[in-house]
């Protein structure tokens, strides 16, 4: 009995001592990323695993935890939108507060913009002017892009979601209705020379993705609220009288469109709904059927290419693993697909 | 006393016979709907049988009872030497750890002293515990049987137990977790207090002062004669909890205060027992507490704007009523009765930047109340074999901002099975349970044991245990709004035990060990899967497939005039999802998150004419925080070991006993994450004065 007790208290010893760590290999971002896409992947709200994906077309290899590769740093909790911007990306990490500057050829820390409460996206107009929208605010930040310095807050009244500018005007998105009793059922316009809110244009609930079409035309897709209170609904918009000119309707409140995105030349829509529609701009009603059928994958995002018009949509699986980009031809044929970080969201091409 | 116990009986079958037959006897008397249900459907005809099968059982040995000389009451036990028990399926805290940890929370000896895996968020955060790889809603945790587990999430902050508070903690597993209530899939913790008669007037006062403010003092006072016992005990602990880290998810790292954490918790618990009789015992405890923690952001959160203030309150009142009865010297019932009370408030807020408007806020409250009640008969079949029975009806009813509706559920299980005790070299047990909630049949649960002693000399023991046990989902998972299911499935388990144990003494060594593999397979695992929508929706959809080793060691020897005390536990825990939706997702096969594969611990014990030291060390494994292969913090989190050190006397003194302990926790400084980006506390010290009289 000595010796198996001796025998039982090495093994024990044994095991506790050989349950090392191991780290894998950096590999910095220099000297450049080359020509790709960036996967903004947004991780699980507040347990700050957001990662940087970048995907090099030269060499056809996925690079994920690219901003904790090269900065030594995770990118924070709930990462989700990307920004470009002169040789500046710029990353908001919502649940984190902040907007990480990064070198948009490196992904190299360059500064942070800091303090704010739930950011979600931000839109750089000029030199001079970049606004971040929130989901917690109710005002618009007013931000300098190349300084960084606070300018101002804009009063919405409301939460903030995307936005997109045409000449001198910002449409801004009202998209949840979490945070606040204000109606979460307009596109509120801003004007940039001024930074002041000008005008609020009435759609269905929760505008949740706006594109500009080849003729400037404001196309914004609506889900309809969180609950399914009201059918969804893709609008086209008048950018200078902010007249809506055509409301195209879905079947029924049990839809739940997303992501709406347009291809490199202007002239035909994408968006998701149980998998990716395709319809173009002159279309008198919404597609019967899908392009790309959703079959067992989660479809969480998407984005067309714009040079070859790929239709890249992100798979975000069961939500606590790495999900995948899959990209098709613009005839919905699968090309490939390619492994991201947990939950993939924004798509953004360098 | 025979009036009592025919009382108890009768009242019990009278319950099921009203509520089965007479509709105008409930309507007359207002009771709740779930009443009517109970009349009306299978509770009733489930408690109507019940009944009968027990007097059928009891009546024929109660008959001919003989009166037993002494009362057999529960005693605190406190031995030299740990035998393997009875069951291969349970084990028991040492009260040498209970009395080392008295200042802790139960969660600080779960993690320092079991194979238990403690999943904890830091000081004055939430401490969920899980057994043998599974998740802390399939750990079911009894305070003097009655079940601690939130109904809307199905898990416990052990955090909130003192350890002051307890008596006993006992961990079951297996074929011994289906003996009681419903829900301990992964295995059962039970915490319990003893009542001590014949003590006399006794009080003892613990303070103890530590690192960053923290503050704890306990009071207790007690008396006891040959008939009553009654017990108050109080606490109080507190801490700024503002403790140095190194900040790695920032740029740049630095090392700062975490800040936003403190805590106060107090609380007061009452015992008082009566003997009514050389042959019965009515006991009722009340445990009332508060617990206010402010909650801190993570460390990539620091630089959020709007000064977000969250804060968690609970406030419960736990209360049980029992009387426990001998009607022969080898027959007991004991009736059980208690009502729960809780209150949760979970609060955040974000101001503007002059901190004079609130820009958002979030403030919700649960209330929940809980009536739990437990009838359990015991009858000695002979020299070896005991007959026992247990009948469970629980009635919870929660009141949450987060459900469209006040939701109940009611549980209903009935137990009953054997034990063969030592004839010849075997020891067995055999049950059977049957499972019911909010009317609906849950299911069977067969649960058998054997144990052969291959050499009695020394206990080496063999035994070999297959069980099944279910859980029924939690409020959240049936009514949370919106994606509440209502048409979920109860969680399905099936284990299987393997284990060798020994005692032994070699000169003047003593020595105990026990080895364990199990396997366990989990249908209907129920996971949070995404919709069309944005919100979520709980399905049965994952297959668990848990197995593992679980290996106990416990030394005990004198050297001259020191005593030496090695207890060593260790866990291998293998938990994969084999869905076929895991499969798809290629998630099959991979550690499922926030379990370790390896935990363990040794505790070590010196003693010297009352001066003594303990030395603690803790190993927790490489965790996955994801299902990612990835092997930075988006996918794993690195394993760490603690050290904790203590040294201390007793001193003898005419008023009674003086204890002065000194500890240092962490001793190597290490920093680790426990928590994906939630900080822990690194070297810190604890000085603890414990006058007992």
């Amino acid at each position: 009995m000595n010796k198996l007790h001796l025998l039982l208290l090495l093994a024990v010893t044994f095991t506790l001592s050989s349950c090392k760590e191991e780290k894998d290999d950096v590999v910095p971002g220099e000297p450049g990323l080359g020509k790709g896409f960036f996967v903004v992947n947004e991780g699980n709200f507040t347990v700050g695993n957001s990662s940087l994906s970048f995907y090099n077309y030269d060499s056809a290899k996925m690079t994920n935890n690219l901003f904790y590769q090269v900065n030594n740093v995770p990118l924070g909790d709930v990462a989700t939108s990307m920004s470009f911007f002169r040789n500046m990306a710029f990353i908001v990490v919502n649940n984190s507060g902040i907007v990480y500057v990064v070198n948009g050829n490196t992904a190299s820390f360059i500064s942070s913009i800091t303090g704010l409460r739930s950011p979600r996206h931000i839109h750089v107009v000029n030199a001079e002017r970049a606004y971040i929208s929130d989901i917690q605010d109710d005002r618009l930040a007013v931000f300098n892009p190349l300084t960084l310095q606070f300018i101002d807050y804009i009063e919405l009244g409301k939460t903030s979601e995307h936005m997109l500018s045409y000449h001198n005007k910002l449409f801004v998105g009202n998209w949840s209705d979490f945070y606040q009793d204000a109606p979460n059922n307009t596109i509120q316009v801003v004007d940039v020379l001024t930074d002041q809110l000008v005008d609020s244009i009435v759609v269905t609930k929760e505008p949740n993705s706006m594109v500009f079409d080849k003729d400037n035309k404001l196309w914004v897709l609506c889900s309809g609220g969180f609950m399914g209170e009201e059918v969804p609904a893709l609008y086209r918009i008048n950018p200078q009288d902010h007249v809506i000119e055509q409301i195209y309707h879905f079947d029924d409140e049990t839809s739940s469109p997303q992501q709406l995105a347009i291809n490199g030349s202007g002239d035909t829509l994408y968006f998701l709904n149980n998998g990716v529609y395709q319809m173009t701009i002159t279309a008198t009603s919404l597609p019967a059927s899908p392009l790309i059928g959703m079959g067992h994958r989660n479809f969480y995002s998407l984005a067309i290419e714009p040079s070859r018009s790929h239709v890249m949509v992100t798979d975000a699986v069961n939500y606590i693993q790495d999900g995948y980009v899959f990209r098709y031809k613009p005839d919905g044929t699968l090309i490939d697909s390619i492994g991201a970080g947990i939950i993939p969201g924004q798509i953004r091409f360098n | 006393m025979e009036f009592i116990h025919a009382s108890v009986v009768i009242l019990t079958v009278l319950m099921s016979i009203i509520y089965y037959r007479s509709e105008a006897a409930i309507r007359m008397r207002s009771v709740p709907d779930f009443f009517l249900k109970v009349r009306k459907g299978a509770y009733g005809r489930f408690l109507f049988f019940y009944c009968l099968l027990s007097l059928t059982i009891l009546f024929p040995f109660g008959a001919k009872a003989q009166l037993p000389d002494t009362i057999l009451l529960d005693q605190v036990e406190v031995r030299s030497f740990q035998l393997p028990h009875l069951h291969a399926s349970e084990t028991k805290l040492d009260p040498i750890v209970m009395k080392s940890l008295a200042n802790q929370h139960l969660g600080s000896a779960l993690m320092q002293h079991s194979t238990v895996f403690v999943k904890d968020y830091g000081p004055g955060g939430l401490s969920s515990v899980s057994f043998r790889g599974t998740s802390a809603s399939h750990t079911l945790v009894l305070w003097n049987d009655i079940p601690l587990n939130s109904p809307t999430l199905g898990q416990v902050d052990i955090s909130s137990v003192p350890l002051f508070f307890v008596e006993e903690v006992g961990l079951l597993w297996g074929s011994k977790a289906a003996t009681v209530r419903l829900g301990g899939v992964g295995g059962v913790i039970t915490i319990d207090n003893k009542a001590e008669f014949n003590k006399g007037l006794h009080a003892t006062v613990m303070q103890a002062l530590g690192s960053y403010s923290t503050v704890s003092s306990y009071a207790a006072i007690g008396y006891s004669n040959s008939r009553i016992y009654t017990k108050t005990r109080i606490f109080r602990r507190a801490s700024e909890n503002n403790f140095q880290y190194l900040n790695t998810g920032i740029i740049p790292e630095q090392r700062l205060r975490q800040r936003d954490a403190s805590y106060e918790d107090y609380g007061l618990l009452h015992e008082f027992a009566f003997l009514s009789s050389e042959k019965s015992m009515i006991k009722f405890i009340t445990w009332n507490q508060w617990n206010h923690r402010n909650l801190p952001a993570i460390m990539t959160n620091l630089q959020r704007g709007g000064n977000p203030k969250e804060v968690r309150e609970d406030r419960f009142s736990r209360n049980v009523l029992s009387y426990k009865y001998y009607f022969n010297e080898n027959g007991n019932l004991e009736l059980k009765t208690g009502v729960s009370v809780d209150y949760q408030h979970y609060f955040l807020r974000t101001t503007s930047n002059n901190g004079e408007s609130i820009v958002s806020l979030i403030d919700t409250e649960n209330h929940s109340l809980g009536w739990f009640n437990s009838l359990r008969i015991e009858q000695g079949l002979g020299k070896n074999l005991d007959f026992f029975s247990n009948i469970f009806f629980d009635w919870e009813q929660v009141e949450s901002d987060n459900y469209e509706n006040i939701n109940i559920r009611t549980k209903l299980s009935g137990v009953g099975g054997f034990e063969l005790k030592n004839l010849s070299r075997i020891n067995s047990s055999i049950s059977l349970r049957y499972d019911m909630a909010d009317g609906k049949a849950v299911g069977f649960s067969p649960a058998f044991e054997l144990s052969y002693h291959l050499i009695p000399e020394n206990k080496l023991q063999l035994s070999v245990g297959y069980s099944n046990n279910y859980r029924y989902p939690n409020l959240n998972d049936l009514y949370w709004f919106p994606g509440g299911n209502p048409e979920l499935l109860p969680e399905k388990s099936r284990t299987i035990d393997f284990s060798i144990s020994n005692a032994s003494s070699i000169s003047i060594i003593e020595l105990s060990n026990n080895l364990n593999f199990y396997m366990s397979d989990i249908n209907n695992w129920i996971q949070w899967r995404p919709t069309s929508y944005r919100y979520w929706v709980p399905l049965n959809i994952a297959r668990v497939f848990a197995r593992g080793i679980e290996w106990r060691s416990d030394i005990r020897t004198s050297i001259g005039e020191i005593d030496f005390q090695l207890f060593i536990n260790y866990a291998y825990a293998l938990t994969t999802d084999e869905s076929p939706v895991a499969r798809i997702e290629n998630s099959s096969g991979k550690q499922l998150i926030y379990i370790p594969k390896h935990n363990g611990n040794i505790f070590l014990k010196l003693s010297y004419h009352g001066n003594y030291f303990h030395w603690n060390t803790c190993h927790t494994g490489e965790r996955n925080t994801s299902l990612s292969s990835n092997s930075t913090y988006t996918g794993k989190l690195p394993s760490y070991t603690l050290h904790h050190i203590g040294i201390g006397r007793i001193f003898e003194a005419r008023f009674g006993q003086l204890n002065l302990e000194f500890r240092i926790n962490n001793l190597f400084g290490v920093d680790y994450q426990a928590i994906l980006w939630r900080p822990m506390p690194g070297r810190n010290i604890e000085g603890m004065l414990k006058i007992s009289i």
